[in-house]
């Protein structure tokens, strides 16, 4: 990484059009003076990026361990799992008499638990976003970095101690917290319901809360580097559709994940101090508490109105990643650019008042359900308008295929799939039949597990040569599709047809039920898709860390023709992105193919008589 | 063993990979960046191509095959009237979803397959319109706005509870359902059709798991089956109650669901329209169901044959929460009131003459009275059994006949009701009826229980005078006996 | 030193051609900094976790039958009510919340001193609004440790009730002459009910106040409240015996759990960032003195950004008084 020292002369000279306070207050050469400021605590956000997306693929790794685990006891429930004592030790239980390990219920449980909090917070919040907002917006901003990199760089380190609590918690005698991502009390807030809701819970609840802070601090840094920092001629309609979408998540992330930190004081008292915010006459572990006038139902309010606006905090970074690789590599500008925008602020803006499609079978009063089924109906229009637009992006392009793009073509697939599922479940009628069962792991895994990690794949190859100045193994990453996308439609397609025929979910076996009992070939054939798909996932692994070193390197600033600022910094951008003035823009971020040229860079500067396609 | 087989093959596949992929970017030197990628995009785009009528194709026939284990389709319409409705629902989404599905993944696939990049290609510069936006807004609104109205009118009709002027008995039947872990507690009201109040702090494991009051009379013929016996085509009303944790009433054939909260009860609403005998039937038809019920014994019953409804929880709750099995069951209304009957009340079997006893000494003497009552009936029986028989003979029989001790619970027999007998039937005598605790003697005259109490009175007097005279005539008859045993000695 | 690297074509060092304007790029178009943005964001994140309480505040109240009555509850003041020695609803609480609103006064005062750069006049103001916020959280620690220890509040017990039917105050003669057993223990005086043993839960006690006078007789409407006198002798919680007016023999029963849960949850809550606000100002008040700010180029803009801090914290105490001790 070479360490380019800017100079007070240079910044007079060119520096100009706004008003810089970064160099004043930090000077380059302070940065990235040793390997602990450079690698380690370092303040800059491209380096803080790789540091999100590092330790999000190590977690992506340990919660894809984990569903292979659970999916075992799903698909082979005879089968002996006592090879896996060495690691599960306690876990798995062996019959002194036959030798056959099986899975203690209660970390089956444990599992699930931790499968859902780490993939939803770990991989696909602080994973995603962090790793995207981070590295993109002040490159494709035209800024030098975040508006404050001190705050930037502890909203990593926050992240990593959220992680560390977590990671410790997985290794209580009592077990890890088991009462799913979701944490309902009375369940969670009581231990002698479930040995994994005394410790267990307590350093889930202390991890996700640090967790909030690093999410609060990231997102007070993007905003205020979106308004503040962008370069001159960056009107709001000139940005790329990236940065909306960072934009307006971390507006999201915000408002609704304070409200997850108050959710969980409560608990919190609830469980150690014998409070009624949540627990009402519960008769549990042989005797009556004395807890009395609370109500479950509150938390579930408090923790969807997180809940909901989080599935969007998740699924906007991968729309706005494949909006951009999709437009570079069809050659065309985004179909309907404003639309998008306005289509991300309306899923935006609605993701606030649906929360309670969540708790229909809650027994909540029916009658509200009325009006979160309206909303939620509705916010499926400006979904469909982007889906359109996607499609509509690719009508008569000039489709330049690698793993970036196949993979932002296989997020329109999923996304159409799995959202088209979403409007049965958001119709209550119908969620009466469908609340709990397979059908909702099917919906919600086909749009997060899959298309937001397509997203992120598309993404990962995409940038790579921005973050590393090499690239990724194409044909390795063309093989990482192709498995992953035939193979997560053959995991998760058959869900539906287990949760139609009414299976519930969160079970850890269905011998107990004749209506359930039936299904093991479809649920044998899953856990086999499962573990062949996870195995694809470690391609992209040893791809990533093989192309560090090994990768074919970055030769040209702008390898794939595009628009965006981010390619115009050096091949190895140092801190400060770009050696002397940052660059002014003229035009919007989408001009493919017009008036016959193949690309023409946002920095160039309208002909004469030219219209802006953006305004 | 095999463990590290199956790693070693992971690893080899994985170095195979790997050489392809350095392999192909070698080759990549060599033939140059816009060959490669050309051959890239017309690969690329043709599996884009095949995928699409392998990956509709797939869907479409998976979803034949599965269709008959599906609930809604095949043998499995809904056995509930709302739950026709909730169906119905589900196909009009499946169609207008499966339209879009199947015209945007065709869309979707042709597109790549037909816009991969080709040297020389110029991409359409077409980067907005406001006419297609607006199509494309305005018809997904509009259906949007259908689904939502259909749905609505469904989820309020279905989500209503019963109405005010709606009498238990009735007009509905109600039973409790509370769930903890990692069981079902179920209550029927009882011949009053009403449910007795219940509080949490009275709840002790090992006789009251619900918390009954037994200071409410309503509580006094509550009893509690271990599975659910409903009549066909009259409408249940479900009480759903969580003792500990949150859990989920949930029939899945039904299509009955809610959450089970502590210190909240919710209801459900619902008529059962298919006995499960009928239901069998249904399944008789299709193959899925004519497989043995039990893998391991291939001449037993099949699966249509030991079909029941059941009984699931639908939240988590715990390391359990997969095991809450009830079975239920739906029958005709004979049935059904046949199987009233026979159920004792958990006061009666419990409770009753012990310390929980509110009203424990009244209650003891009480059951004596009918303990000695019962036991004479049965003895007047057997005298007039051994009458029939002959003399002889019926001494040693009455004998071993005569019951000396009468248990409460006897098999057989009914046992000593607190309030008017369940099922209203006249059953034979030894029936005792008294007048229902906390109502006064006008009250039960105007209910017209009093008449009934009156007549059975009657008998009740006339059984017993008769039983003394042949309480006599026996203890004679057993004194000859005894001494002509000891003659015989 | 020209390290510039040529970028292809198109980086435009100077040039007119750009557009201008608030939002154009390049400019702050709320004129405020980055600092005083993210002090603005942060608020807004904070706004939420105390609605988040402040909802379910409101749903638990409103799901409660009773609710303990603001005016009985928050009724007493230092030095025995001031020497008065009569029941001074809310006058404690509304003197504390003039403190508050006070400091944001000499706060908004502080921020004018640092426009015109005149470092003693920030250090005065600052002075006088830490002042009032310590005054403040004295006020608070004051009502917490009389509801505590006076009152026996705490975040299980609510001692607050409100009676639910009308009646009258037994007497002892009145109970034992309703077969109820004098019991003398630990200094305490109870009657327990006849035929039970000695359970906690069944203990009457005689009515009197937590000054220890005798309220035996008294009558009492519906809706009146009550307060259940914790004893700190005998640390127990002495549930009066009533008798309603159509004869039944009941005892008082604590109020709603939730409210002392909320009560010292919620303002506790802000009672944290008010001691944080009050630290931070001292911190940069002692910045101040030292004239760290004379030399910055954004000058006294820290002070404006904990004042906006502090205002926010102000803010935040009108809601939790508007809820708690108004509605």
């Amino acid at each position: 990484m070479a360490n380019i020292d800017v100079t007070h002369e240079e910044h007079s000279v060119h520096d100009h059009g706004h008003h810089d306070d970064f160099h004043d207050e930090h000077h380059g050469d302070k940065y990235q003076s040793g390997f602990i400021t450079t690698y380690i605590f370092s303040m800059d956000h491209k380096m803080i990026a790789k540091q999100f997306l590092i330790t999000g693929m190590f977690w992506a790794i340990i919660g894809g361990l984990m569903s292979l685990v659970f999916r075992l006891q799903l698909g082979f429930p005879e089968s002996d799992m006592a090879w896996l004592q060495p690691i599960l030790r306690g876990w798995i239980v062996v019959d002194p008499a036959t030798g056959i390990g099986t899975l203690d219920p209660e970390f089956y449980y444990a599992l699930v638990t931790m499968h859902g909090t780490i993939l939803v917070f770990f991989v696909l919040t602080a994973g995603l976003s962090g790793t995207f907002s981070n590295l993109l917006i002040p490159l494709q901003l035209g800024a030098r970095d975040m508006a404050s990199p001190f705050l930037n760089m502890l909203s990593y380190w926050f992240f990593f101690l959220a992680g560390l609590v977590m990671f410790a918690s997985l290794f209580l005698s009592t077990g890890p917290f088991s009462g799913g991502w979701t944490a309902y009390p009375p369940l969670s807030a009581l231990p002698q319901a479930s040995s994994g809701s005394g410790a267990g819970m307590t350093l889930w609840t202390v991890s996700l809360v640090l967790f909030v802070v690093s999410v609060l601090l990231g997102g007070i840094n993007y905003i205020t580097t979106v308004l503040n920092l962008r370069t001159k001629g960056m009107n709001m309609w000139r940005m790329p559709l990236t940065i909306w979408a960072f934009f307006v998540t971390a507006i999201l992330g915000l408002l609704s994940f304070p409200v997850l930190a108050s959710a969980f004081f409560l608990i919190m008292f609830d469980r150690g101090l014998g409070t009624s915010f949540y627990l009402s006459e519960i008769f549990v572990g042989g005797q009556a508490l004395d807890q009395v006038g609370g109500s479950p139902i509150l938390y579930q309010h408090l923790f969807w109105f997180l809940g909901h606006p989080e599935v969007y905090i998740i699924i906007l970074p991968a729309m706005g990643l494949v909006s951009e690789v999709l437009a570079v590599h069809c050659r065309k500008p985004i179909f309907g650019y404003r639309a998008m925008v306005y289509s991300i602020l309306a899923i935006g803006f609605l993701s606030f008042i649906v929360w309670a499609h969540h708790m229909f079978m809650s027994g909540v009063n029916p009658f509200i359900s009325n009006f979160f089924v309206i909303f939620t109906l509705i916010i499926a229009v400006p979904s469909a308008v982007k889906v359109f637009n996607w499609i509509t992006t690719m009508w008569g392009g000039n489709i330049r295929f690698n793993a970036a793009s196949l993979f932002a073509i296989g997020f329109v697939s999923m996304f159409i799939s799995g959202g088209l599922t979403g409007i049965f479940l958001g119709n209550s009628a119908i969620d009466i039949q469908l609340h709990d069962t397979y059908f909702v792991v099917a919906h919600f895994h086909i749009v997060m597990g899959i298309a937001a990690f397509f997203g992120m794949f598309a993404g990962v190859y995409h940038w790579y040569p921005k973050m590393f100045g090499r690239f990724m193994n194409d044909t390795l990453g063309k093989i990482h599709f192709w498995i992953t996308f035939a193979g997560a439609y053959l995991i998760f397609w058959p869900m539906h047809y287990l949760g139609m025929a009414g299976v519930p979910r969160r079970y850890y076996s269905f011998t107990t039920f004749d209506a359930f009992a039936h299904f093991e070939a479809m649920n044998q054939f899953i856990t086999v898709a499962a573990i062949v798909v996870f195995g694809a996932q470690l391609l992209l692994v040893v791809n990533f860390f093989y192309s560090m070193f090994f990768g074919r390197e970055q030769k040209t600033r702008n390898p794939y023709g595009a628009t965006t600022l981010e390619w115009t910094t050096p091949i190895h951008a140092g801190h400060g992105n770009w050696p002397g003035a940052i660059p002014h823009i003229h035009r919007w971020a989408y001009d493919y193919g017009k008036d016959g040229k193949e690309f023409i860079p946002q920095t160039t500067p309208l002909a004469e008589g030219e219209k802006d396609e953006g305004h | 063993m095999t463990l590290f087989i199956i790693l070693l093959i992971a690893i080899l596949i994985y170095i195979i990979f790997i050489q392809i992929g350095r392999v192909t970017d070698l080759a990549r030197n060599i033939r140059g960046e816009e060959r490669t990628q050309t051959a890239a995009n017309n690969a690329n785009g043709f599996g884009m191509l095949i995928f699409m009528p392998l990956f509709l194709g797939a869907c479409v026939w998976s979803a034949l095959y599965y269709k008959d284990s599906m609930l809604g389709y095949g043998p499995h319409s809904a056995a509930s009237v709302h739950g026709g409705v909730l169906d119905s629902i589900f196909d009009v989404t499946l169609f207008f979803t499966g339209i879009v599905f199947i015209v945007t993944h065709i869309a979707l696939f042709w597109f790549a397959w037909k816009y991969r990049g080709k040297v020389g290609q110029k991409a359409k510069f077409f980067a907005h319109s406001s006419q297609l936006e607006l199509i494309w807004t305005v018809i997904p609104a509009i259906v949007m706005t259908f689904l939502v109205i259909k749905g609505l009118d469904a989820w309020n009709e279905a989500t209503a509870d019963v109405g005010p002027t709606e009498v238990p008995g009735k007009d509905y039947i109600e039973i409790e359902a509370m769930g903890y872990q990692f069981a079902w507690q179920l209550r029927y009201p009882g011949a009053d059709h009403k449910l007795g109040s219940r509080n949490y702090q009275l709840i002790d494991l090992a006789n009251n798991p619900i918390g009954q009051d037994w200071n409410d009379p309503k509580n006094y013929d509550d009893f509690q089956p271990d599975k659910i016996v409903l009549p066909v085509g009259k409408k249940v009303r479900v009480r759903i109650l969580a003792r500990d944790v949150l859990h989920n009433f949930y029939l899945p054939h039904f299509r009955v669901k809610m959450d089970a909260v502590p210190g909240m009860p919710t209801y459900f609403v619902f008529t059962p329209t298919v006995t499960t005998k009928e239901y069998r039937n249904r399944l008789k038809n299709y193959p899925e169901y004519q497989e043995p019920a039990d893998p391991a014994n291939p001449e037993g019953p099949r699966r249509w044959e030991t079909f029941e409804y059941e009984l699931a929880c639908a939240e988590l709750c715990g390391k359990g929460h997969y095991s809450m099995r009830r079975i239920v069951e739906i029958v005709s209304e004979e049935e059904y009131e046949e199987w009233l009957a026979e159920q004792k009340s958990y006061f009666a079997q419990n409770i009753m003459g012990t310390d929980a006893d509110p009203n424990k000494e009244a209650n003891l003497k009480k059951m004596e009275a009918e303990k000695a009552a019962e036991e004479a009936r049965k003895a007047r029986e057997a005298a007039q059994k051994a009458a029939a028989a002959g003399a002889t003979t019926s001494v040693g029989g009455m004998g071993t006949t005569g019951t000396t001790t009468v248990t409460t619970g006897a098999a057989g027999g009914t046992v000593t009701t607190i309030g008017t007998q369940v099922g209203g039937a006249t059953s034979g005598g030894g029936t005792t009826v008294e007048i229902p605790e906390g109502m006064t003697e006008e009250e039960a005259k105007k209910k017209g229980l009093l008449k009934r109490i009156i007549e059975k009175g009657k008998d009740k007097v006339e059984d017993i005078k008769e039983n003394r005279a042949d309480r006599k005539a026996r203890k004679a008859a057993e004194k000859a006996a005894k001494e002509a045993e000891n003659n015989n000695n | 030193m020209a390290n510039h690297s040529t970028i292809e074509e198109d980086v435009q060092y100077i040039d007119n051609t750009v557009d201008q304007g608030a939002w154009s790029g390049g400019e702050r178009p709320f004129k405020a900094s980055y600092g005083k943005l993210m002090m603005w964001y942060f608020l807004l994140s904070d706004a939420f976790t105390f609605a988040g309480f402040l909802i379910a505040y409101g749903a638990l109240r409103f799901s409660s039958v009773t609710w303990p009555v603001p005016d009985a509850v928050f009724s007493t003041a230092p030095f025995n009510n001031l020497g008065l020695g009569i029941p001074l609803p809310l006058i404690f609480v509304t003197f504390m919340t003039f403190v508050l609103i006070f400091s944001s006064v000499t706060m908004v005062r502080a921020v004018q001193e640092g426009h015109r750069e005149n470092k003693n006049g920030v250090v005065f103001w600052m002075f006088l609004t830490i002042l009032g916020g310590a005054a403040f959280l004295g006020c608070q620690a004051w009502e917490w440790t009389n509801l505590i220890y006076t009152e026996g509040m705490t975040i299980t017990k609510d001692p607050f009730g409100t009676h639910i039917d009308s009646g009258t105050y037994m007497t002892a003669d009145e109970l034992k002459g309703a077969g109820f057993v004098e019991t003398k223990k630990d200094g305490a005086t109870y009657y327990l009910p006849p035929n039970t043993s000695d359970l906690e839960e069944n203990r009457f006690y005689t009515k009197k106040d937590h000054h220890g006078h005798d309220l035996t007789g008294t009558k009492f409407k519906p809706e009146d409240s009550f307060l259940v006198t914790y004893d700190h002798n005998t640390h127990h919680y002495e549930t009066s015996a009533y008798k309603t007016e159509d004869g039944k023999i009941r005892k008082e029963q604590f109020g709603p759990k939730a409210f002392g849960a909320l009560f010292f949850f919620i303002t506790g809550f802000h009672g944290f960032h008010v001691l944080s606000g009050v630290v931070f100002l001292l911190i940069i008040m002692l910045n101040v003195m030292s004239g760290l700010y004379v030399e910055r180029r954004n000058g006294y803009e820290m002070v404006e950004k904990i004042g906006l801090y502090w205002h926010f914290v102000d803010l935040v105490w009108v809601f939790v008084f508007l809820v708690f001790y108004l509605l």
